[in-house]
């Protein structure tokens, strides 16, 4: 086999089993959350049931953020301050570790399981 | 005219530039957006991979943070600048040295790169939130990182081959 034969074998390989992994990862569903933690800069905001509807309101410094919308069980971002509104279309999450990132704005919303450790699942 | 000095090296390396500071307007101007923060398609990789392959790594790697800083002098901020810096960074340095391993082609190369720089971008944003739930983007970036990471490396390829020694 040529040099550049077995290259492209190496290339397809590489990127059937790349993909393969993100695939793996991606469908590894978590367990149903119970609890939205949010954070600003790294910093706890506020802890919230997900079993309650609820409008948090995330307020910086007299600027409105973005607000997080707890409703049936699954939280999502509304009326982010950034322009890129990335994290409005990341839609609704529920699973454990499952988040939601603002990176402008520097606000994480996290859902959270019944404590223990919660490990990074995709 | 004298197309092997090193008056001609600069002006060559400067068009290399140039493309991929218009690549990284186009990709900005373009807006891909998918909902997840960090998935875009890397137009200006090409331009990388393309001095990587053609100028050697010190040449490579003057066009890549050039490129960086000052597409973040035009078009980003501080912020974007540490992401961009971090991606850049590592994503070059792990395609240097699979080069040089030689098992991959280009495409294999530019794989490794975009999802190095992906990761290495999550790595940063963790550290500025302060928290490994970004982490759980990993699996979109990985994939997405491949599929355009192979897109830009197969266009790469092409232009390696089909571009003269000296254009």
């Amino acid at each position: 086999m040529s040099r550049g034969r077995r290259r492209l074998l190496a290339d397809l390989c590489l990127i059937v089993l790349l993909i393969a992994l993100g695939a793996f990862l991606l469908f590894q569903r978590g367990a149903e959350g119970s609890t939205v933690e949010i954070r600003v800069n790294g910093e706890l905001y506020g802890s919230y049931a997900l079993s309650a509807d609820k409008r948090i309101d995330i307020v910086k410094n007299d600027v409105l953020l973005g607000t997080a919308v707890i409703e049936d069980g699954t939280v999502r971002v509304e009326n982010a301050l950034c322009d890129g509104k990335d994290c409005e279309k990341s839609g609704r999450i529920s699973e454990v570790g499952r988040c939601i990132v603002c990176l402008p704005c520097g606000v994480t919303v996290t859902v959270k399981g019944d404590g223990g450790l919660d490990g990074v699942t995709g | 005219m004298n197309r092997d000095g090193a008056a001609a090296k600069t002006a060559r390396l400067s068009v290399m530039l140039v493309l991929a500071l218009i690549m990284s307007y186009v990709e900005n101007a373009v807006g891909f957006n998918v909902g997840v923060p960090g998935v875009k398609i890397g137009f200006a990789n090409v331009v990388v991979l393309f001095a990587l392959y053609r100028f050697g790594v010190p040449c490579a790697f003057g066009v890549n943070i050039c490129r960086i800083l000052l597409s973040a002098l035009l078009f980003g901020n501080v912020f974007s600048l540490m992401y961009s810096l971090a991606g850049g960074l590592l994503s070059f340095a792990l395609m240097v040295g699979v080069k040089r391993t030689g098992w991959f082609g280009i495409t294999g190369v530019s794989v490794i790169g975009a999802v190095c720089h992906n990761i290495a971008q999550l790595c940063a944003a963790a550290m500025v939130m302060g928290s490994g739930y970004v982490f759980s983007y990993a699996p979109v970036l990985i994939i997405a990182g491949t599929v355009f990471g192979a897109v830009t490396g197969a266009v790469c390829h092409i232009l390696v081959k089909k571009i003269p020694e000296k254009f």
